[in-house]
């Protein structure tokens, strides 16, 4: 608790310094310090706070709470001509970056994402280099604040992780002129990530393809396939497989019309020599009023026995930049396990200058 | 299966043809893009991201965006943030070199009009709602503007099709000289305007209300894009019987049915107006858009 304090307090005083230190140096010539705040990066904080209650816990935990689930700083800035990079700094719980962690619960500071992205490239061609989410299904590429739930859905987190999982590599992307949109993704990565054991020099490695298709000026179709591999801790090539598909409908003569988004993602974590398990999480969400969503989710994962989780949610969010979020959870665990239910509360606020999430 | 490799190679790497046009220009506004067809003609391909039915401030990035994009050789943008919920992820993915940064490719309309309103002169932040930091982006709804977008759109066309450059300046100037003549026209036709309390709803028809003349005495959304508050509400109905504001504007995607209420409790009326060329009929092209708001206004003020 102390030291989660003193992160605090360090980061507010950082932030205060900065500014001052921007301030004056804004009012002072630069050129003889080597100094200025000119081409600063675009920043951003954006903060999750939580409250939780579940009506049966494990031994020694509690069943109710208040936390910092995370607080994402964001860096957005041109590099040269040639390179746009993007920094994503997360501060929050240990357990909530590193799912094995055995560490106390603490907060700990993780480099979620930082890369830069080639502007330069011809032909339909991207590239993008450093550290960076594995571009493998939907989920795995969006960051905790933009997650339909809470927290992610089973399906996803009993497999790859609590969310996005990234990986330092190169990615490379060709989008070929074809009738619809059509986006190849390879990735090659250290695989020194949560998931995979980077123990010796093996690599991990990604493919997706992302179509898309807009059926009317309110509706889209979305659909995508993803593969990665790399070593685990189980097995030297471990490969997992996944499908997602999407279908969107928003009223685009209204400004906060109605909307509708269903998506559903299946992930296989193919590994027969231990136990194949396979995760399914779809979830249906609608605008019902101005500033007002509402969802529902179901998730499982089925090894030999099946795990069930369903999801229900409430929205009020009243400006882009601001969300209040209550999700109720029904887990319904393998065996003869009880089954869990757990309510949470989130309040998501974003300051500054956030880059626009992609579509 | 060698032969069907190879077919789909041929179709993943041709470029679909243009209809032959020299340029592709890709405007984020309808409005833009009628203003850079006046000027570039048949040698310009034009595709407009936003509908005139569309509220610019929150287009969903739509990947097909992205490959509209891929293909411009300029991209005609109104900027001041406008469209930075959208656009910025649109440019990322769309994988576009002309279209870098500080390149020929980017025009940003917004800048190039003689005089930019509501450019704040104290520090802003979003309690007082979504505002432009660096002023008010809805600049085409004076027509004055329309005609300095459009001759900057003709001048970045001929840098970049220099040989389309006598096309490109006469056609500039027949479309100068007609809204010229038709801008006096609608001035004379908007006597009855002049002076005249109004209101709106969304704060975006500054630049119509300046070029008319008119008096602008509140807005029913009080902070831009926030809803207004009961006791707003109330206030605000109070002004509208006291000033005898002969109508609130608003556009058609936004609010248009609180407005309707609000005007109602106030003893006026809300006029629906197309904030862009193709939001309702007889709006096909800028000139018309301008032509249909006056028509509206005349009509709601008789």
């Amino acid at each position: 608790m102390r030291f989660r304090i003193a992160l605090y307090c360090l980061a507010f005083a950082v932030a205060l310094t900065a500014v001052w230190v921007n301030v004056a140096l804004a009012e002072s010539g630069t050129t003889a310090t080597g100094t200025s705040r000119a081409m600063n990066p675009a920043i951003s904080l954006n903060g999750l706070f939580l409250g939780e209650w579940r009506d049966r816990t494990e031994e020694g935990e509690k069943n109710a709470g208040l936390s910092l689930q995370e607080m994402e700083l964001t860096l957005t800035s041109i590099v040269d001509p040639y390179f746009k990079a993007k920094a994503h700094i997360v501060i929050g719980p240990a357990e909530a970056h590193d799912h094995k962690s055995e560490e106390p619960h603490g907060d700990q500071i993780a480099l979620e994402e930082i890369y830069a992205r080639a502007m330069a490239l011809p032909a339909g061609l991207g590239a993008r280099a450093g550290r960076i989410l594995i571009p493998f299904g939907r989920t795995n590429q969006i960051h905790l604040h933009q997650l339909p739930f809470i927290d992610a859905q089973r399906g996803f987190s009993d497999l790859v992780g609590p969310h996005g999982m990234p990986d330092v590599g190169v990615e490379l992307s060709y989008s070929p002129d074809v009738p619809w949109y059509l986006n190849l993704i390879a990735f090659a990565g250290d695989g020194g990530t949560e998931l995979f054991a980077a123990e010796d020099e093996a690599l991990a490695f990604a493919g997706r393809i992302e179509n898309f298709w807009d059926l009317s000026d309110a509706t889209t179709f979305e659909l995508g396939g993803s593969t990665m591999t790399g070593p685990t801790d189980q097995i030297q090539d471990h490969v997992f497989v996944g499908g997602d598909v999407r279908l969107k409908w928003r009223d685009p003569r209204k400004t906060h019309g109605k909307a509708i988004e269903w998506m559903t993602e299946l992930i296989v974590d193919d590994a027969p020599e231990i136990d194949s398990r396979t995760g399914i999480l779809s979830h249906l969400r609608a605008r019902v009023a101005r500033n007002w969503w509402i969802g529902a989710g179901y998730s499982s994962v089925s090894e030999s026995l099946t795990t069930r989780e369903i999801k229900a949610q409430i929205a009020f969010v009243p400006s882009e930049f601001s969300a209040l979020r209550c999700d109720a959870s029904y887990l319904d665990p393998p065996g003869d396990a009880d089954p869990v239910l757990e309510l949470q509360l989130q309040l998501n606020v974003t300051i500054g200058s956030h880059p626009a999430h992609l579509y | 299966m060698r032969t069907l490799i190879v077919i789909a190679l041929v179709v993943l790497l041709t470029p679909v043809a243009s209809n032959g046009a020299e340029l592709r220009v890709v405007t984020t506004l309808s409005d833009l893009a009628s203003l850079a067809e006046e000027v570039g003609g048949d040698r310009v391909e034009v595709t407009a991201l936003c509908k005139g039915y569309q509220d610019p401030h929150y287009l969903e990035p739509k990947p097909s965006y992205a490959r509209t994009l891929r293909k411009a050789d300029l991209l005609v943008y109104v900027g001041l943030e406008l469209e930075v919920g959208w656009l910025p992820p649109l440019l990322e993915t769309a994988h576009n070199p002309k279209l870098r940064p500080e390149s020929p490719g980017l025009l940003e309309a917004g800048v190039v009009v003689g005089r930019l309103l509501e450019v704040p002169e104290h520090e802003i932040d979003r309690s007082e709602g979504d505002l432009h930091p660096f002023g008010n982006p809805h600049v085409l709804f004076d027509p004055r503007n329309g005609i300095a977008v459009a001759e900057a759109i003709a001048h970045r066309l001929a840098e970049l099709d220099p040989a389309g450059t006598e096309f490109y300046v006469t056609r500039t100037t027949v479309f100068r000289e007609r809204m010229l003549r038709r801008i006096t026209d609608w001035e004379k036709r908007a006597a009855p305007l002049r002076g005249r309390p109004v209101a709106a709803y969304h704060k975006e028809w500054e630049y119509l209300v300046d070029w008319l003349d008119m008096e602008l005495v509140g807005y029913v959304e009080n902070r831009p894009g926030i809803p207004p508050s009961p006791r707003h509400v109330k206030a605000f109905t109070d002004l509208l019987r006291s000033r005898d504001v002969g109508f609130i504007m608003v556009s058609t995607f936004a609010g248009v049915d609180a407005a309707e209420k609000v005007a109602n409790r106030g003893g006026t009326r809300a006029v629906v107006l197309p904030a862009g060329v193709g939001a309702v009929d007889d709006t096909d092209s800028y000139e018309r858009l301008i032509d249909t708001i006056l028509s509206r206004l005349l009509e709601a003020a008789s």
